[in-house]
């Protein structure tokens, strides 16, 4: 796709090179020359690159077990109303020369609707998974669906399309962008999503409605709290009607006053939108707002009702 | 659509939200830059046409009719000339006989090319004659009387060009000598000294043409040149061929014709102007660039959330090219007014002075939008090589800022 997009204002370029050329302009036929050459020498980058991207897709590495193979398994279906189905998922990071495993077989089922939490010690998975389910990393092996839709073989544009317009993401940081307002941040995916702008303003304002910032939506990130900042993000999330919100330690960075806060109105979507929400946490208070807890240790999975 | 409806979106509000600092210097490098594009070929061209304007004023006018064979000369000059004069898109014409081709003063002596002329119809066709360093022009009836150019007289100008090749200290009221194609000598009054700054046409002496019929009997009927000044409207071809057919074994050749030789010399400039071009170009696109990349590394965990919530690459890619329009577009914009409404009535008022006189700046606007449309290409490519460089992170390494 970056292929392309490195491609595109070429084509303008070029579109504008003979215009000039007509007015017989010397530096033109100089310049002409130029990106004449560059245009050729792109275009046989762009088809080798993409030769040797799909030869190596048709050739994966000898013993390598790959989600691919496993989708010509046959694969349990999901039971009907389940959100996220998760199968002998794996994750390793390498680290140097060091292969780290983070996650190590994690198989789970999470019905829709359901408000999860998963805990762990520091560097037990927790986060690793989550990024996994949130599209936003790939996993090593195995298999996540969605809704019944397998996502995990899915091209980057497609993962983009999925977060998009299906699933919700709150990161620890807040992560909002500084230079809009929060009403800005809010809309911003609904407007990716292409809806109109009068549109993306009114669900902006309900939804920081809903989150209890009607009256913060003009101002910029820096100039709120961080919980106010933390449900800007969460009404971000919601924008464009997820059916899964993921949130990873949404508390973590916040005083025991705006986490309680901040779990109150991820609790108050799930009930009044019936949205799945799982969210990462090592606090015990936010524990208690989980219909289901899945505790993680050394990249495996160890269940525990809530 | 929605692409460019979400890059326009994010680009606006980076840059009337962003770094005032970086915009506005961004933004004035750009300027510099746009006028450094527009300056040199400028000058350059100011001074191509000032040489064009002293060639055709003082020395070739618009067409010059010539015998087609080199010792040849015109008969019947004053006869042609009355036909020239009823052509149309003729504004006027004046015939010149070359006459003597030495001049002596006190012992100096050297060539140089007098030539015998209508005093009124030559001041309606040439400035010459209101380019007066000293005394006044040829007075129809005066016997006598010589109007040279400063660099046949040298009048003590010792720093002016072609000094040397002079006579050095004639001045106004002095007598020379000049020997006629006769080969007699005759004593001629200078009445007045010109100076076009053009040493083409500094290096002339005119007498009137009654005085030279008197010493040369009959020459006052023949031309050994006939100057064609057209209609400012007129096409000059098509007064050529309206012409041609008055008069026959002479030729026609136009200002453009006669100013080929200094075509080369336009050339090279135009070779040192281009290549400065390209230096200018090369500034913008380092500039864009490095601004470019410093931004997007300020910025790199802002782009791996936006692509963390679904935004696309392509319109975060052209969010930053259009910034770099929007910067380049405002410089430009600057740099035409700075340029067009500041810088250019300045030089008019003082201009650089070079051998040739008074130079200002000249320019076009197909020069002007030719400039625009590189440095706006030169600016798109220069935003999206980091741009989508920095999209194709991963976008857990871009927010890890790894």
């Amino acid at each position: 796709m970056t292929e392309a997009l490195a491609l595109a204002p070429v084509g303008g370029l070029l579109a504008a090179v003979p215009l000039l050329a007509a007015t017989g302009h010397r530096l033109v036929r100089v310049l002409v020359l130029v990106v004449v050459a560059a245009v050729v020498l792109g275009l046989v980058t762009l088809v080798t690159v993409l030769t040797v991207r799909r030869l190596r897709r048709r050739r994966p590495a000898s013993g390598a077990e790959t989600a691919a193979d496993r989708d010509s398994e046959p694969a349990p279906a999901p039971e009907p109303g389940v959100a996220i189905f998760v199968q002998h998922l794996k994750k390793t990071y390498r680290m140097g020369r060091v292969d780290v495993r983070a996650l190590d077989d994690v198989s789970l089922e999470i019905p829709d609707g359901a408000m999860v939490c998963i805990m762990g010690k520091s560097g037990s998975g927790k986060s690793t998974l989550l990024r996994q389910l949130g599209l936003i990393d790939r996993p090593t092996d195995g298999r996540v669906r969605l809704h019944g839709e397998d996502v995990t073989a899915l091209s980057e544009r497609e993962r983009t399309e999925l977060r998009l317009s299906r699933l919700g993401y709150v990161f620890q940081e807040y992560a909002l962008l500084p230079e809009l307002t929060a009403r800005e941040n809010v809309y911003l995916p609904a407007m990716m999503l292409g809806k109109p702008l009068q549109e993306c303003r009114r669900r902006a304002a309900e939804l920081l409605e809903i989150v209890g910032l009607a009256d913060r939506s003009a101002h910029r990130p820096k100039e709120l709290s961080g919980g106010e900042q933390q449900r800007v993000a969460i009404a971000r999330a919601l924008v464009n009607e997820p059916r899964v919100i993921y949130a990873d330690e949404p508390t973590a960075n916040l005083d025991s006053a705006a986490a309680r806060t901040v779990m109150e109105t991820l609790q108050r979507l799930n009930d009044a939108f019936h949205v799945t929400v799982l969210f990462v946490s090592h606090d015990p208070d936010d524990a208690r707002y989980a219909t289901r807890l899945i505790h993680l240790k050394d990249g495996r999975i160890s269940e525990a009702p809530a | 659509m929605r692409m460019v409806r979400v890059a326009a979106f994010l680009a606006w509000r980076s840059i009337t939200r962003g770094n005032f600092g970086i915009a506005s210097t961004t933004t004035l490098m750009l300027l510099l830059i746009y006028m450094s594009l527009l300056f040199l070929p400028s000058l350059i061209q100011g001074a191509v046409n000032r040489v064009n304007t002293q060639l055709v004023n003082t020395l070739t006018t618009d067409i010059v009719i010539q015998p087609d064979t080199r010792a040849g000369s015109i008969d019947n000059a004053g006869a042609l000339l009355a036909s020239i004069r009823q052509t149309p898109g003729v504004d006027q014409a004046t015939a010149v006989v070359r006459v003597g081709s030495q001049i002596s003063y006190q012992g100096n002596s050297g060539s140089f090319s007098v030539e015998a002329i209508d005093p009124s119809s030559f001041a309606q066709v040439f400035t010459t004659a209101s380019n007066i360093f000293s005394g006044h022009y040829l007075s129809a009836q005066g016997p006598g009387q010589v109007f040279m150019g400063i660099g046949v007289a040298g009048a003590g100008q010792t720093s002016a060009r072609g000094y040397r090749a002079s006579l050095e200290s004639v001045y106004t009221g002095d007598q020379v000598a000049i020997t006629l194609s006769n080969g007699q000598t005759h004593s001629f009054t200078v009445v007045g000294i010109y100076d076009n700054q053009f040493p083409l046409s500094d290096g002339n002496a005119y007498i009137t043409l009654d005085q030279a019929d008197q010493l040369l009997p009959g020459v006052a009927d023949q031309a050994t040149a006939i100057y064609v000044r057209t209609d400012a409207d007129a096409n000059v071809n098509q007064v050529v061929a309206a012409l041609t057919p008055l008069q026959s074994g002479v030729k026609f050749e136009t200002s453009a014709d006669l100013g080929s030789a200094v075509q080369d010399q336009v050339a090279a400039f135009n070779l040192i102007s281009d290549i400065l071009k390209i230096v200018s170009l090369l500034m913008a696109a380092i500039t864009i660039f490095i601004i470019t990349y410093v931004d997007l590394v300020n910025k790199r965990r802002q782009i791996g959330i936006q692509r963390a919530i679904g935004i696309r690459s392509a319109p975060i890619v052209l969010s930053y090219v259009l910034k770099a329009w929007v910067y380049a577009l405002v410089g430009i914009g600057a740099g035409f007014l700075l340029f067009q409404y500041a810088l250019t009535p300045v030089v008019r008022g003082h201009p650089f002075q070079f051998p040739n006189g008074p130079v200002t700046l000249a320019t076009t606007g197909g020069e002007m939008s030719a400039d625009l449309v590189f440095l706006v290409v030169v600016a798109a490519i220069a935003a999206l090589i980091p741009a989508v460089r920095s999209v194709r992170l991963r976008i857990l390494d871009a927010i890890w800022g790894s």
